[in-house]
């Protein structure tokens, strides 16, 4: 799925909601945020307190960015998933299809297995949302 | 990548300026950091060199009035204007809705306008976007210089194939700055509401 402009219906919106909730409530991260890879901010659900979430989001897809880079020097053709680890807060970036990215920052709470595993399947179901909405832009346009 | 969210009612638009090293990209951003009032701004994310030079790029979230009941965000994005910075500005390019070309007005820069017009042509094509499919302004930058060129040159060299609209400016004392903003937002406002009115969105 390439990048394309998106419109969001309040029943998308409240569906990929659901999945953030359930996932920020099964792992225990303190921030899920669903961006563009544009760098613009989708769905975010937790403590958002204090967090400069459009640059969060802004950081995260420069990041990714240079990973992929990165995987292409290593040989691969891309990583699914960047983690950086800190002292207290400690932050997880996966992709979701190609185009957008889901982030998560969490501290001694969550355990990163867990953030890892659950991203995963929140991701194939986000997708699946994600995908509904520019099949009906490509009907209507 | 514009998107609209109709549960926050919100759209989101993403900005680039665009231009060759040291003409004043990040100033741009700068001054509209200065300018604009706390609530209408986030803060600025500036990825520099201790030299002061942009290495990935600079960011900074704004917000324009209401239309028709959808609070309307702005991502300003710069590029790295160096050479040999092809792969980041090619990244911050991607979905992007908007263009600021910031042109240094100085006789001897203008290879590098021509450069950096020519490779923000070439990083456009492969995302498949002609200049034309986005609403592009030039601003014609350090006009507060002695040796610069005038602006009939400039709109020959860089803006003959383009003939989009044009601002003279000084971004370090914040001449032009915000006219050039203004009138991009207005132009990536009217394309998002045309393309949602004309179902092409």
């Amino acid at each position: 799925m390439e990048l394309h402009d998106l419109i969001l219906t309040e029943e998308d919106a409240t569906i990929i909601d659901q999945y953030l909730i359930r996932f920020v409530e099964d792992t225990g991260v303190r921030i899920a945020l669903l961006m563009g890879r544009d760098g613009h901010l989708l769905a975010k659900y937790g403590d958002a307190r204090g967090a400069d979430t459009e640059s969060l989001c802004a950081l995260s897809v420069g990041a990714f960015a240079s990973s992929e880079a990165l995987a292409r020097l290593a040989g691969e053709e891309k990583f699914s998933s960047i983690y950086h680890q800190g002292v207290r807060s400690h932050v997880f970036i996966s992709l979701v299809g190609d185009s957008y990215l889901l982030l998560s920052l969490f501290d001694y709470n969550a355990s990163p297995p867990l953030v890892r595993l659950q991203a995963k399947v929140t991701a194939e179901a986000t997708i699946s949302v994600l995908e509904r909405a520019h099949a009906r832009m490509r009907v209507r346009g | 990548m514009a998107s609209i969210n109709y549960a926050t009612r919100e759209i989101n638009c993403k900005l680039v300026y665009y231009g060759p090293g040291l003409c004043g990209k990040t100033t741009n951003l700068q001054m509209i950091h200065q300018l604009l009032p706390i609530g209408k701004r986030g803060d600025m994310v500036s990825l520099a060199t201790p030299g002061e030079r942009t290495l990935y790029f600079d960011f900074l979230p704004i917000e324009a009035a209401e239309v028709n009941g959808f609070k309307i965000k702005f991502s300003l994005y710069t590029v790295p204007g160096q050479v040999y910075y092809n792969a980041t500005r090619k990244l911050v390019l991607r979905g992007v809705d908007g263009l600021v070309f910031v042109a240094d007005s100085q006789w001897d820069l203008m290879e590098e306008n021509l450069e950096s017009m020519k490779n923000l042509e070439e990083n456009l094509a492969e995302y498949n976007v002609q200049p034309e499919d986005r609403p592009m302004i030039l601003q014609y930058n350090k006009r507060d210089l002695d040796d610069i060129a005038p602006v009939w040159y400039l709109e020959y060299l860089l803006n003959a194939t383009h003939g989009v609209p044009v601002y003279e400016s000084s971004a370090l004392d914040g001449t032009g700055v915000l006219d050039t903003l203004n009138h991009l937002c207005r132009f990536v406002i009217r394309r998002v509401v045309h393309q949602v009115e004309t179902g092409t969105f």
